[in-house]
């Protein structure tokens, strides 16, 4: 392939098992929804592009296992992410009330450069079944994701392909927006001197 | 280092005559081996998804158990052992080898082949997380068997590079091409600037700061697949009379006033003809092939006058040399390497001076009449049954081979037969794959031809001969070989060239 000119987002998908991660992304990515529940084990990927402001984009995502065993991936599998989506279902408050562990859990192991500014978007999923069943009310998500510094907030259901869209590219285009122009050409190494005694460090016996 | 460049070099000296009494002892032909490798099932995901909820309720464990696994059972060399790989190497499918480069984030940087955009970011994603896993551990991931493939990798953070080939090679005969890509990289972005930008920044694609690198990498990658001097570490200077080479080279000893100079190369279609260095300097042969895959790649490079600012990253992976580059006839060029960043104006000038030297006694125009007569058919030398041979001084750093008889075309599954076969055999006399010895001797046959390797202090060889050649002919073969070389050494190879 010629090198890519276009962005590549690495978005990082969190949450408890079974709230849809997987199948949000295969909504997204395959335009396909499956009632089978199968458990992801370790993580999985899927890539799609997209174009936001005129910009080509390959979104890279990164589906983890929710399920506690495969927790704790591990700061070299977090590493360098542009985005982080955390998702909980609806209708189950403990899903809801585990999101800050997984913040929490990111901003640990991912270490990001500027915590405070870290793009993250959150998706309260399942929407499609019935009102009586649902646990978190719309305002005490929101109350929760301006209370974390104003994360963008989306009701989805990836059954019924509701909002999939719309959250995926605000994902996108809230990680673009943090891919500053790193001004490498300012660096300006050091001169080498050929005469110098260090120089003579890196010589190797092949 | 080139020890053979400093004028105090003694003579050559002259090896023992191989000989047959117990020469082939301890030596085994991988034909008669039995037994099949373990089967290895580490479809990368499927795999793991098999396997892992019955090995390990921790994922990492899990995964980590199962590349292991596969890992492990690979690591044979060709030479050794009763346990024989999967499928015989004259059976192999030679399937184009893929090279990849990724950031430790898990973005992919380049990749050999144009699969899609979606399928390259899927197998870096899942690439950066495979080796994640062993990282949690402070531990590193080196290679995966699967079938007959191998997948190896070469973490060198914030770049990883990883090749997918299912040629039979030795392991290391990967990594060492991994390297060169890695390499040529730092030629281009220095180690220092990559550690910056991702101490900065650890999502950084480094994909705009290596744009216009994917012709280098790309013809790296096909030369140092079939090039052995690249494995070796080696160059194989342009075959010519020594007078000539000589002539060249006083012309283009450096006066005094010019500072900061560390390689004077002379070339000619793509070879070496000589190089002068500074007496405190070594020469590093991996250097000089990103120097001449620069020039191979770049027409442009070639047809114009050039100040160019690249990294040596043997010679130093910090920073940045300056290379002076102008060809005075279409196929033979002249390469300054400098220092000195605002030294273009004094090499130009210089450059004059050395073009006007080099066209007294026509030296420039016979260098070029030389290129066509650099190739030499193994019939030069006389000796009925040699198919081929390389021939590595091991004192010169040079190495020299006939051009490929007819019947092993290239990109041919033959030639890419006896490559894989040489590359086997130099790995066995070099003790790369876990030996716990190195072999003086190694003979191999298949039914289309047999190789020998012979590995002395002075000299390694290998050599292609018929099947059912008896040993005895063989080893007059190779004597032959070094006889041949001998008398022909002041051609072959770059000898006592100047210092400044």
């Amino acid at each position: 392939m010629a090198s890519r000119k276009k962005v590549l987002l690495k978005v990082i998908i969190l949450g408890d098992s079974g709230v849809g991660k997987t199948s949000l992304m295969n909504q997204y990515v395959n335009k396909r929804f499956s009632t089978q529940y199968k458990a992801t084990i370790g993580a999985d990927f899927l890539t799609r592009e997209l174009v936001v402001d005129d910009r080509v984009v390959t979104m890279q995502l990164w589906d983890t296992a929710g399920q506690e065993r495969f927790q704790s991936l591990g700061v070299a599998f977090y590493r360098g992410a542009d985005c982080c989506v955390l998702v909980y279902d609806v209708n189950s408050s403990k899903s809801f009330e585990a999101l800050d562990g997984w913040r929490d859990e990111f901003l640990v192991q991912a270490s990001p450069h500027d915590p405070e500014n870290f793009p993250f978007v959150v998706l309260g999923n399942k929407i499609d079944m019935e009102e009586s069943k649902r646990m978190v009310s719309q305002k005490r998500a929101m109350t929760w994701c301006q209370a974390k510094g104003n994360i963008p907030y989306f009701e989805t259901s990836a059954k019924e392909a509701i909002n999939v869209e719309q959250a995926f590219q605000t994902i996108a285009k809230n990680a673009l927006a943090q891919e500053a122009e790193t001004e490498l050409y300012a660096d300006y190494p050091d001169p080498i001197r050929i005469d110098s005694e260090s120089s003579q460090n890196y010589g190797c016996s092949c | 280092m080139f020890e053979g460049f400093s004028p105090s070099r003694s003579r050559s000296p002259s090896a023992p005559l191989l000989t047959l009494q117990g020469a082939f002892a301890g030596t085994r032909s991988p034909g008669t081996r039995k037994g099949k490798e373990k089967a290895l099932n580490t479809d990368l995901v499927e795999g793991v998804e098999g396997e892992m909820v019955t090995t390990s309720d921790d994922a990492r464990k899990g995964l980590r158990e199962l590349v292991r696994r596969s890992t492990m059972g690979g690591q044979r060399p060709l030479l050794r052992g009763d346990e024989s790989r999967a499928v015989s190497i004259e059976d192999r499918a030679y399937t184009p080898r893929r090279y990849y480069i990724l950031t430790n984030a898990g973005k992919p940087v380049f990749s050999s082949h144009s699969d899609t955009e979606e399928d390259i970011s899927n197998l870096m994603a899942v690439a950066q997380a495979l080796i994640s896993i062993f990282a949690e551990d402070d531990d590193r991931l080196r290679s995966i068997r699967r079938g007959d493939k191998r997948i190896v990798f070469l973490l060198k953070a914030p770049l990883y590079m990883v090749c997918v080939s299912d040629w039979g090679e030795p392991e290391n005969v990967l990594r060492v091409q991994l390297d060169y890509i890695y390499l040529q990289v730092l030629s281009v972005a220095t180690s220092t600037q990559l550690a910056r930008a991702f101490q900065r920044r650890s999502n950084f694609d480094p994909t705009r700061l290596l744009e216009g690198t994917d012709q280098f990498l790309h013809n790296l990658i096909a030369r140092s697949q079939h090039d052995f001097s690249y494995l070796t570490s080696t160059l194989q200077p342009l075959r010519m009379a020594p007078a000539l080479r000589e002539a060249a080279a006083a012309a283009l000893m450096p006066p005094s006033r010019i500072q900061d100079l560390l390689y004077v190369l002379l070339v000619a279609g793509g070879r070496i003809v000589t190089l002068l260095r500074p007496r405190k300097h070594a020469v590093h042969p991996s250097d000089l092939h990103l120097l001449l895959n620069m020039l191979d790649t770049s027409k442009t490079l070639r047809s114009s006058e050039a100040w160019v600012p690249i990294c040596l990253p043997k010679f130093n992976p910090a920073g940045f040399v300056h290379a002076y580059v102008d060809f005075p006839l279409p196929d033979v060029g002249l390469l300054f390497v400098s220092a000195d960043r605002e030294a273009f104006d004094v090499l130009r000038a210089w450059k004059k001076v050395v073009v006007e030297k080099l066209q007294m006694d026509d030296t420039l125009g016979k260098i070029r009449d030389s290129i066509p007569y650099h190739e030499y058919s193994i019939s030069a030398l006389g000796c009925p049954g040699l198919r081929h041979f390389i021939y590595k001084s091991r004192q010169l750093v040079q190495i020299t081979m006939p051009e490929w008889e007819e019947s092993y075309e290239p990109d041919g599954p033959d030639r890419k037969r006896i490559i894989t076969t040489y590359q086997c055999l130099h790995d066995a006399v070099h003790a790369r794959s876990g030996q716990s010895t190195p072999l003086k001797l190694v003979y191999t046959r298949s039914d289309q031809e047999a190789c020998l390797a012979w590995f002395t202090k002075p000299f390694e060889m290998y050599l292609t001969v018929p099947p059912h050649l008896p040993k005895s002919v063989v080893v007059s073969v190779a004597n032959a070989v070094f006889k041949w070389v001998q008398a022909e050494e002041g051609k072959l190879f770059l000898k006592d060239a100047p210092v400044f």
